[in-house]
């Protein structure tokens, strides 16, 4: 028993020890991150006060339509707003702050891209969303050891990729519950 | 088995199998210790700049790091979409961590050594010699993904505790126990290896049934007796075949073959030898929780996951993987079982034990877990495979330029694509649990009735699993 009592607290003093271990070099991260985070932001006001109700603001597009505005803020390693929804068609523009360190913003399927300096560069970019989905948009700048992961949602209205695809699989469903019944039904002839 | 009639999707042929090695360049491979090694000592070479890349490869981001990228990315992605999927357990044969054991067990790295092997030639205990070691170590592994797959040093660790674990073993215990039994990456290659569409057999069972003795098994002066304790005159399923191809070499009738076959026929295999088990399935459920987590956490928006996987805080690392195991092993089985049990009520069949019915449908989430690694995999590859060209020439960060490519911006690929290529993946290997699942009623149940009726519960879990993946992909 005692053997077991041994182990088992060596054990978990080990994975103690190297989580401690590997997760160390986070103080000297966050802390960059923190010092950067303290320079002043000339655009600091930018859109606060008009994003408090809403994820987006709607502004005049210059052939008249109806634009969507959004300001996302980059901290490591996430967006904020991380999901933004828009319909097909619409004209949006994305406003990019970085909160800490210089983030990026790449957009995947559109291929347009922008990037941020804290307190010196509010990144900036304009597209027609006219593809539907759901598209990741992705930190550009190498920031941190996460940031391959930073990572935040662009899905423009109506997504009928996944209606298309759930559609599918229910009718594979469908087709594969009546083929195993007729299958038996055959068989059942073929018997007689 | 299948009957000979039987034909998925009522054109492909259960039993059909194409031998490849019937080209006898291939066989020469397969019979070719030169071919074998090769592979090994690329692997070792590949290994040796890895682990030097660990260290002195740049610490700053794994994005850059030679070592994080040809493992967790280029590794990782040729293992799900082509190595497992096409050719089985392909990368134990190339695998040089039991290399060393493999070694100091035979004294000779290439001849072939007959009689007793070096080391205490253990026996692993009776009730060891399962897939619960690997799916514990496994999953083990994955608490720590938040860290290895982007701090050199962390996946120096891991990948040199599996190194150093694999020698202590094969010190210890007899031949290949630890690939067998232990190694993290073996158990879900194994699981997902049934998927396969091409296997290691014997060709003829006749010749094998009057060979006596058998070489394939006990070895002879041309190969060691398997290393991976199987008896390949017999055996019928890839699970547990390493395609280490002793079993080439030992054979004097040539009777051993490669053979492409239709994708998963192993699913149907139940004999008494090779049976539906309980480990396997547990592996099933633990694949596809760890889908969830390392999706969500990895390629999803959400940045309080992320500083939970990464231990921003304590209370939130042990939040994280408490719910992670919570996931892969009560909560993933727990649904399964609702389910099964659903079946059972409506076939009517009292007789049939809840744990088969349990344990045999769980084998229709191996074509939906593979489905789900291969979407994972294509999220993984398209938008950070322009990374591995910049640290295959540079892969110390030195500031080498070894082929040209080091100055290659980071360039996301075809990720318009993105979401249809992960959608195709869930719906087309979800044709093939379907398919398959159809098939494993009827060996669960004792007639057509309750096949059919005991079938439809697993079928509309399949449905709403694959739905929720979807979701996740594309929603």
């Amino acid at each position: 028993m005692k053997y077991y009592i041994v182990t088992f607290c060596s054990v978990i003093a080990i994975f103690f020890g190297i989580v401690a271990f590997v997760t160390g070099g986070d103080a000297v991260a966050h802390e960059h991150g923190a010092a950067a985070a303290g320079v002043p932001d000339p655009a600091e006001d930018l859109l606060v006060g008009s994003l408090s109700a809403s994820p987006f603001v709607e502004y005049e597009t210059s052939s008249g339509g109806i634009g969507k505005l959004f300001e996302i803020r980059a901290k490591k390693f996430a967006y904020t707003p991380n999901i933004i929804r828009v319909n097909k068609g619409d004209e949006v523009t994305i406003k990019l702050r970085a909160m800490d360190v210089s983030h990026g913003f790449y957009l995947d399927g559109y291929e347009v891209k922008t990037s941020a300096h804290p307190g010196v560069e509010v990144g900036s970019l304009q597209f027609i969303a006219d593809k539907t989905g759901k598209f990741n948009f992705r930190c550009s700048v190498t920031c941190g050891d996460f940031h391959p992961y930073m990572v935040g949602n662009l899905i423009v209205e109506p997504n009928s990729r996944l209606s298309n695809y759930v559609l599918l699989v229910v009718a594979i469903g469908i087709v594969s519950a009546i083929g195993t019944m007729k299958r038996k039904e055959e068989k059942k002839e073929n018997g007689q | 088995m299948a009957n000979n009639k039987d034909k998925l999707f009522g054109i492909i042929d259960l039993d059909a199998r194409f031998e490849l090695t019937q080209f006898k360049w291939i066989r020469a491979l397969c019979k070719s210790r030169w071919f074998y090694m090769g592979l090994l000592f690329f692997n070792l070479f590949m290994f040796t700049i890895i682990l030097t890349s660990f260290f002195a490869g740049g610490f700053s981001a794994g994005n850059y790091n030679f070592g994080i990228m040809v493992v967790w990315i280029l590794w990782w992605v040729l293992l799900m979409l082509l190595l497992v999927p096409v050719f089985s357990r392909a990368w134990c044969t190339m695998c040089p961590f039991p290399l060393f054991s493999d070694y100091f067990q035979r004294g000779k790295l290439y001849q072939v050594v007959q009689g007793k092997l070096g080391g205490l030639n253990l026996k692993l205990p009776k009730s060891l010699q399962n897939m619960w070691i690997m799916n514990i170590l496994f999953l083990f592994t994955t608490f720590f993904s938040s860290f290895m797959t982007v701090r050199p040093f962390a996946s120096f660790i891991v990948i040199g505790s599996i190194i150093v674990l694999a020698f202590i073993v094969g010190l210890i215990f007899q031949k290949r126990t630890f690939c067998l039994y232990m190694c993290p990456v073996s158990g879900f290659q194994g699981l997902y290896a049934q998927f396969a569409i091409s296997e290691v057999r014997c060709k003829d069972p006749e010749i094998c049934k009057n060979h006596k003795p058998k070489t394939c098994f006990v070895g002879d002066e041309n190969g060691y007796g398997c290393p991976w304790l199987l008896t390949p005159f017999d055996f019928k399923k890839n699970t547990y075949c390493g395609m280490c191809l002793e079993c080439f070499k030992s054979c004097p009738y040539d009777n051993m073959a490669f053979n492409l076959r239709p994708p998963g026929v192993d699913l149907l295999v139940k004999t008494k030898r090779e049976y539906r088990r309980l480990d396997e399935a547990w592996k099933a459920f633990i694949m596809l929780g760890i889908a969830i987590m390392f999706f969500v956490t990895f390629q999803g928006p959400w940045g309080a996951l992320k500083d939970m996987a990464k231990a921003t805080t304590w209370s939130g690392y042990f939040t994280f993987i408490g719910f992670h195991s919570a996931v892969s092993l009560v909560i993933f089985p727990a649904i399964f079982l609702i389910f099964s049990l659903m079946s059972k009520a409506l076939s009517g069949n009292k007789e049939v034990p809840l744990e088969r019915v349990f344990t045999d449908f769980a084998y229709t989430l191996i074509p939906t877990g593979l489905g789900v690694w291969i979407a994972f995999s294509i999220g993984i590859i398209l938008p950070n495979g322009s990374y591995i060209l910049h640290i295959l020439s540079d892969p110390f960060a030195w500031g080498w330029d070894l082929f040209g490519t080091a100055h290659i911006a980071w360039t996301p690929v075809l990720t318009l694509y993105t979401g249809h290529l992960q959608g195709i993946a869930v719906a087309v290997f979800f044709l093939f649990a379907a398919a398959y699942g159809s098939r494993i009623s009827r060996q669960v149940y004792s007639n057509e009735k309750e096949a059919k009726l005991g079938w439809l519960p697993i079928l509309v879990y399949l449905v709403l699993l694959n739905v929720a993946f979807l979701l996740l992909f594309l929603g």
